[in-house]
């Protein structure tokens, strides 16, 4: 398991994920928080979910964990993975 | 880490903004209608291919869509795209990349590797979309998805023997069920099926039937209507491995990366460009710094750089690359500030030149703003300034013409002269499907036209000018002869283009051996030579028996030169003597025809709303300064 991030690295992690769905969905950035489903986005599928992964591989320069991403739910979700790769470092 | 896009924070410095960023606030406050020419240029400033994959889906949604369609500005296209790989970003890929030309397109898709089931099962997704271009990415797995063992060197190969036969085939049903311009490429390789192989005579085994498999492929460009792109020089354009990474391969079943999908979609939206007839005619070029190094009017002749060592050798290629892109049919034209004496003694004296001034379609050295003389030399040359691409080594003449002339294309030169060649021609702006004689010689048309411009100064009246001028139309039937000439009048003309109808060759053939429409070119020539095939004319037959122009197209080259009007009173005279009851003619507006909605009725049509119909009681006569040839052929309905 990775070492868990902290509240800062946690928080900006959330502005990156929010900045990439409304970048590449269009989605309201004011209306989205760590809360909000994945599901309730409009225009979340599969496709747009592997959109988005590939622009957070490229915004941090590195990979994420695919498994938990794909198992992400809610916006929260995605922003922890994120945080595991942006948040650790020393 | 990134921040939060400043664009609603900021909304009166729009520069400050990313391009996205800046898409996304007209499109959240509704400006993308009134926003046409901005929208354009937001997205030809985007370079990353996940932005462009990103604003191409922000404008392909439903509600962005219908913005852009209302606003008039972007000519709409039906599209598919078909793939034996994941393919998603290709279809917002060819979003951005067509709408920065002025074209919306709408892009129909199959499911995952139904590239094949598709079209041999009748094209019941595509059928009922009518597209005019059909893009098939093909990727490897197309080759092996039917070979049982991959390492069988010898099934491997027979495959490769194989497969262009079937493609063949693919493209006959295509033909059948579908019938527009398909596009296929060459099939790269990839490193996981290559690397299988541990012994080299094996490897240069499989490469060889590889290679001979693509060269078959790119052998089906001789059918009509179909493009081959080679996936080497898409890939080799961007400097990209065509590859797609591992992880998204194994993720995604993604073949391509998405470099090279922006370039193929950049490649497909220049055919699809040049299939609605935009493909552009003319090059607008500068002298100084552009041409050649140096100033002319500061350093005189003698110190201009050109040829010999870098820089000289640099601008002497520029010059080299226009020249040919001038034998294609391209159209020169010089647009610089300078002393019209000192720019045309340069251009005629220095050894090195490889342009002359006999070379320029038109020739503008003076002081005045480019912007307007653009626009001159295109009312010389009886072109749209969208049909011109401006080449000047000075960013803020090119800001200037941008600016001013948003429709005119603007090479974004590099800054050092090395490049300059390379910008211009990777491109694409001038691609055609299908080159003919005429566009060979069309730089001599040009010229000869400019004579006649100067003679029409010096003559008293049109009337005295038009006698002098000595023109002689003649009709021809289409055949094979002429019909890859008919198929571009109809393709490549937008002023004088009656109905809009662009007939491709295939139809031509269907269409005139079917019996349910007969196709004419019309031929012009007058004292200063012979302008070649420049009319055409597309005849059908109405259900009263009468005589219905589908469509009547004239090159730019010889129009307002009563020639329309000579040829549209042959067809009412052949009407008439073949007993027909009527000739019916239509006017559909496009962006670019509106000066010709009172074509039919100046000629004697009653009608409205670009519906005419012609009684032949009362013919006018034929304008008496265009003499008819006789013995090639006259008009006649099917």
């Amino acid at each position: 398991m990775p070492p868990e991030a902290t509240a800062a690295a946690r928080e900006a992690a959330e502005l990156t994920v929010v900045d990439a769905l409304a970048q590449l969905l269009d989605a309201d950035e004011d209306a989205l928080g760590p809360g909000t489903a994945l599901a309730a986005i409009e225009d979340w599928d599969s496709v747009n979910a592997l959109r988005v992964l590939v622009h957070l591989e490229r915004t941090l320069g590195a990979p994420l964990d695919y498994e938990r991403f794909a198992a992400a739910e809610t916006v929260g979700d995605i922003a922890a993975v994120v945080a595991a790769v942006s948040g650790t470092a020393p | 880490m990134t921040t939060a896009p400043t664009a609603a924070a900021a909304p009166l410095s729009p520069a400050a903004a990313s391009p996205l960023a800046e898409l996304r606030t007209l499109k959240r406050s509704g400006e993308l209608a009134g926003s046409a020419a901005r929208v354009r240029a937001l997205l030809g400033a985007l370079g990353d291919p996940a932005d462009r994959e990103a604003a191409g889906t922000l404008l392909g949604g439903p509600a962005a869509r219908r913005a852009l369609a209302g606003s008039a500005a972007f000519t709409p296209v039906a599209l598919a795209l078909l793939a034996s790989s994941t393919a998603d970003p290709v279809p917002p890929l060819l979003t951005t990349a067509l709408l920065a030309e002025g074209v919306q397109p709408d892009t129909a898709t199959t499911g995952f590797n139904q590239w094949r089931f598709e079209i041999l099962s009748g094209a019941p997704t595509l059928r009922g979309h009518a597209p005019a271009v059909t893009a098939c990415l093909l990727d490897d797995s197309a080759v092996f998805e039917r070979v049982t063992d991959p390492l069988d060197a010898d099934e491997v190969v027979a495959r490769c023997a194989a497969f262009p036969a079937e493609l063949a085939s693919w493209l006959d049903a295509y033909e059948r069920h579908v019938g527009t311009l398909a596009v296929l490429n060459t099939v790269p390789l990839g490193a996981a099926r290559r690397d299988r192989w541990i012994d080299y005579a094996t490897k240069a085994r499989v490469e060889a039937a590889w290679q001979r498999m693509n060269a078959a492929v790119l052998d089906l460009a001789e059918r009509p209507n179909t493009v081959v792109l080679s996936a080497d020089a898409v890939a080799g354009r961007v400097d990209a491995r065509w590859a797609a990474g591992d992880r998204m391969r194994h993720i995604a079943a993604h073949a391509f990366g998405t470099e090279f999908l922006d370039a193929y979609a950049r490649e497909v939206a220049r055919v699809v460009v040049a299939r609605l007839g935009g493909a552009r005619k003319c090059l607008v070029l500068d002298l100084d710094h552009t041409l050649w190094g140096g100033v002319v009017g500061d350093d005189g002749v003698a110190a201009l750089k050109i040829g010999g060592a870098y820089p000289g050798s640099a601008h002497r290629e520029l010059q080299s690359l226009a020249k040919d892109l001038s034998r294609q049919g391209v159209l020169l034209t010089v647009c610089s500030k300078n002393d019209d004496a000192v720019a045309r003694e340069a251009v005629d004296s220095h050894p090195e030149m490889v342009l002359r001034s006999g070379d320029f379609a038109a020739f503008r050295a003076d002081w005045d703003p480019k912007p307007g003389n653009a626009a001159s030399i295109a009312a010389e040359l009886n072109i749209g300034t969208d049909a011109m691409v401006f080449v000047d080594d000075n960013p803020a003449e090119r800001g200037l013409m941008a600016r001013q002339r948003p429709e005119v294309t603007v090479v974004d030169l590099p800054a050092d002269p090395s490049g300059y060649a390379a910008a211009l021609a990777s491109a694409g702006w001038f691609n055609q499907l299908r080159l003919t004689d005429e566009d060979r010689v069309r730089g001599a048309m040009y010229r000869a036209r400019a004579e006649r411009e100067r003679l029409r100064e010096s003559a008293d009246g049109i009337e005295d000018y038009l006698r002098e001028l000595g023109t002689e139309i003649t009709v021809e039937e289409y055949g094979p002869l002429n019909g890859a000439r008919i198929a571009q009048l109809f393709g490549k003309t937008n002023q004088f283009n009656l109905t809009g109808v662009r007939y491709a060759a295939d139809e031509l053939a269907r269409r005139a051996a079917d019996g349910t429409a007969a196709f004419f070119g019309v031929r012009v020539t007058d004292a200063f030579g012979d302008n070649g095939l420049a009319g055409a004319l597309a005849l059908a037959r109405a259900a009263d028996g009468a005589w219905l122009i589908e469509n009547f197209v004239l090159s730019c080259r010889v129009f307002s030169r009563s020639v329309e009007h000579a040829i549209a009173g042959l067809v009412l005279r052949a009407a008439r003597d073949a007993g027909a009851p009527a000739v019916y003619g239509r006017h559909v507006p496009t962006a670019k025809n509106g000066r010709f909605a009172d074509f039919y009725p100046s000629l004697g049509f009653a009608g409205a709303d670009g519906d005419f119909r012609h009684d032949l009681t009362h013919l006018a006569e034929l304008p008496a300064w265009v003499s008819i040839g006789t013995g090639e052929g006259t008009f006649h309905a099917p």
